[in-house]
């Protein structure tokens, strides 16, 4: 690793900021866990009435409020609530904001005067990019693990009306590896918060003040999900290509894995091609 | 320089901004969203297209397992709001500003003029809304009227005793509940901007007007703009109460902010 990366990274995980984007996930998250054991209270006392009352009519398992029913990217709860309107937000938050503040600062111009603006760029990409990822993928993560404390684990049958459909992207891995599912969810919420953070770069030094940076990523998607709400409303059926609400496991509309993919390599190519242009071509105004 | 002139300085600088015409398109958005009502409904009122954009949505029981509904059309225009008013008090701040700070001579009226200047801001941004809703309502053939057609918000609103109201009952919930509630919240992110980071003063304001989405009771700041709800409509939100929660907080901003700023530390100021 070389040491402008290593120095990025350094910076990015070390920001006051990084560290407040992971405490709002991870309040987030402890939202979605208190509501999730307050129903696992509610329906294990259930089970057990109904075991003591008619032992014979009660036939197994949990009604479908299982670990995989529960989780912050498939469950709505008031912490999920927040998670999915929020997380473009907690992307760009730990580090997104770092240009706009060393190119005003002028820290940009002894950096590439010592190691070029391709090299400062490749950094500042990777460091946008992990950093983005860790809270937005962490935060996801760390719910699945402590959800998995407390929520019955059961693998889950379509007669409990699961959330996820057949078709959606990885459902068949939903309906026989469900953990697997929820791990490949966690990795790609990881790459929907490295993309998305990685906007910041293409909004260069546009705005003045560092808080519209941080709030492009999220102003970009809102705006995208309208227009995607609009084109839905005048062609019916479309599969969900709205960043917004792809990062879902189990969104309100079909999203197959190359809508999610497609996307997703869609707001990669607008963070990389204009941020790197933002980066090495353009001059501070 | 007397408040007057403080007041008029706010006004010239403050308003000329590109961004209120940068949100006209996303106004035509959220109104866009109507229109297949307005196709099958007959005499669509301006009001109807007013209330379309400050509706907000019916009351969601959150973990019911239900998908996610968000109402974007509202979201957009309150949060708008937010976004349209979140920098100018941090650029009198931390820019060539802090030279009219310096010479204005009294902090409680400098942050009294950023006040005054974000109610004015809130309706030139209102007079935006109202405006794409009449450039809507005229392309599409409807009435320029004060009232409602209770068939327009039976569509949207299944679920809720919509009823005909007369024109100031509609002014009351359509124009000044909505008005308020954004100068209010407004207000606060003004204020928590000297408190705390100004993407944690958004996230607070725009959090609370999701809270009052998704949990039914009038005294959550932002619930007075969701007209659904009101008890016009057979809802929780009393117009009075809400009117009440808007004119606290617009006030305790507004005081919370003075003494605030009184000891503030201008020269370490940064975002």
């Amino acid at each position: 690793m070389s040491g402008t990366l290593k120095s990025e990274l350094w910076k990015a995980f070390h920001s006051k900021m990084f560290l407040l984007a992971l405490a709002a996930g991870l309040l987030m998250s402890a939202a979605n866990i208190l509501q999730n054991s307050a129903t696992v209270a509610e329906m294990t006392e259930n089970t057990l009435r109904f075991l003591q009352e008619d032992p014979e009519r009660f036939s197994g398992g949990h009604g479908g409020f299982s670990l995989f029913m529960l989780w912050l990217l498939i469950y709505f709860s008031l912490g999920a609530l927040a998670f999915d309107f929020y997380w473009p937000i907690l992307a760009a938050l730990p580090y997104g904001w770092s240009y706009l503040k060393e190119r005003r600062s002028g820290v940009y111009d002894q950096l590439v005067t010592r190691m070029g603006k391709k090299a400062y760029f490749r950094a500042k990409y990777a460091a946008v990019f992990l950093s983005g990822g860790a809270v937005v993928g962490g935060t996801a993560l760390f719910d699945l693990l402590v959800n998995a404390l407390i929520c019955p684990v059961e693998t889950p049958n379509i007669m409990d009306l699961p959330p996820v459909s057949n078709g959606s992207c990885l459902s068949a891995l939903y309906f026989h590896a469900p953990w697997l599912f929820c791990l490949a969810f966690c990795g790609l919420a990881f790459l929907w918060g490295g993309v998305t953070g990685t906007l910041c770069l293409a909004v260069g030094t546009l705005p003045r003040l560092q808080v519209f940076v941080i709030l492009f990523p999220y102003l970009l998607y809102y705006v995208w999900n309208m227009l995607y709400a609009q084109l839905r409303v005048h062609f019916g059926y479309l599969p969900l290509l709205s960043p917004l609400l792809l990062i879902q496991a189990s969104p309100d509309y079909f999203n197959p894995g190359w809508a999610v993919f497609s996307v997703m390599s869609l707001v990669a190519l607008l963070g990389s091609v204009i941020g790197y242009w933002q980066v090495t071509k353009r001059e501070f105004s | 320089m007397n408040f007057l002139k403080l007041f008029s300085h706010d006004l010239r600088c403050g308003l000329r901004r590109k961004r209120y015409l940068l949100m006209l398109p996303i106004f035509a958005l959220a109104c866009a969203s109507f229109l297949r009502v307005v196709k099958g409904t007959p005499g669509i009122t301006w009001m109807d297209w007013v209330f379309h954009l400050f509706a907000g949505m019916e009351p969601q029981v959150i973990g019911s397992g239900e998908a996610i509904v968000l109402p974007l059309g509202f979201l957009a225009v309150m949060g708008g709001a937010l976004l349209v008013n979140l920098d100018y008090l941090l650029n009198d701040l931390t820019a060539s500003g802090q030279q009219v700070l310096i010479r204005c001579g009294s902090r409680r009226g400098w942050f009294l003029s950023k006040c005054l200047w974000n109610l004015v801001s809130c309706g030139v941004y209102f007079a935006g809304v109202l405006l794409v809703a009449a450039v809507f309502c005229l392309a599409t053939g409807g009435e320029a009227a004060l009232t409602n057609t209770p068939a327009a918000q039976y569509w949207e609103f299944p679920f809720t005793q919509i009823r005909p109201l007369s024109a100031g009952q509609c002014l009351l919930i359509g124009i000044v509940l909505p008005y308020l509630t954004m100068a209010a919240l407004c207000a606060a992110q003004m204020t928590l901007c000297l408190f705390c980071k100004p993407v944690l003063a958004f996230l607070s304001c725009s959090g609370a007007l999701l809270v009052s989405l998704y949990f039914d009771a009038g005294w959550i700041p932002g619930s007075g703009a969701i007209l659904i709800r009101t008890s016009l409509f057979g809802g929780t939100v009393e117009p009075g109460t809400a009117i009440l929660v808007d004119l606290a907080l617009l006030l305790g901003s507004a005081i919370a902010g003075t003494i605030r700023f009184r000891k503030q530390n201008i020269l370490s100021a940064e975002e």
